[in-house]
């Protein structure tokens, strides 16, 4: 059986859609950042998918899939050290318990 | 060959399916740690089985090994002793965040079922008879990052540069602690 660009869409959109009811669902913010790389990860496969079966004169894909690898990278880094304030300050990190910004 | 390919990504499918599911519904966060790394390691998998093997080495050294570290580290830090287990209850923000996700799904593969009936340009170009077969993109990858995205390469640099000096003003943060 012949793997085609259609399998790789549908596997990016499966892990896209568990990641994003993952961010939704999970009370604890670690695993919320998790999940937030596994949707990265999911949009990573689109771009290179798409790269490998068409176009590989330019490898666009594999360009913005390197630049989105190190922002999610960064971004998480960031999403540590608040959660670790977060945690410095309150001894919690679930997500139901810090709710000062809800006005 | 083919039918190895095809068994190759349909196992690499199944594992990066189960683990992320695993993530979200175990009860220890270590372990979801753990689930996330197998998860990411698989994802480099089939970065390399799609002729991409800069993406893949990238992908298994930034999310597998750095990230899983660094998660690892934030939850010895916080509350590994006293884990918060973080039951799954079915509320109504679950009931809608799933129904939510069904109708993306279903309307996506509709789109592309339909896309693909009245495309037939499409239909070729969702074919693999196009596969990037040139191993050397490495290198092809190296020109494209130093011609035509210098640029955003060097801005994505002072981006890194500026989050740095972020993270270092806000662990010297001293706020009010309880």
């Amino acid at each position: 059986m012949e793997i085609t660009l259609y399998h790789y869409i549908i596997l990016a959109l499966i892990i896209f859609c568990i990641g994003f009811a993952g961010l939704v669902l999970s009370r604890n913010m670690i695993k919320a950042l998790i999940c937030i790389e596994i949707i990265m990860s999911a949009i990573n496969l689109n771009f290179i998918a798409f790269t490998s079966f068409k176009n590989y004169i330019f490898l666009n894909g594999m360009v913005f899939a390197l630049f989105i690898t190190a922002v999610s990278a960064l971004q998480s880094a960031i999403g540590l050290v608040l959660i670790y304030l977060i945690y410095k300050n309150k001894e919690n990190i679930t997500s139901e318990e810090i709710e000062e910004l809800k006005g | 060959m083919e039918q190895l390919n095809a068994l190759m990504f349909y196992i690499t499918s199944a594992i990066i399916i189960f683990t992320s599911v695993m993530v979200i519904f175990t009860k220890k966060i270590m372990n979801a740690v753990f689930f996330a790394l197998v998860c990411f390691f698989s994802f480099g998998f089939l970065f390399f089985s799609l002729h991409t093997p800069f993406n893949g080495a990238v992908q298994i050294s930034v999310y597998g090994a750095a990230l899983s570290v660094l998660f690892t580290v934030a939850v010895m830090i916080t509350n590994y002793k006293n884990e918060q287990v973080s039951r799954f209850k079915f509320s109504m923000r679950s009931f809608l965040c799933i129904s939510g996700l069904l109708m993306i799904f279903s309307s996506v593969i509709l789109f592309l079922k339909e896309t693909l009936k009245f495309e037939p340009a499409l239909m070729m170009y969702m074919s693999s008879y196009d596969i990037l077969t040139n191993d050397d993109t490495t290198k092809q990858l190296s020109s494209e990052l130093f011609t035509r995205h210098l640029y955003s390469f060097e801005l994505l640099g002072l981006y890194l540069l500026i989050v740095l000096i972020g993270i270092a003003v806000l662990l010297t943060f001293k706020g009010e602690t309880r």
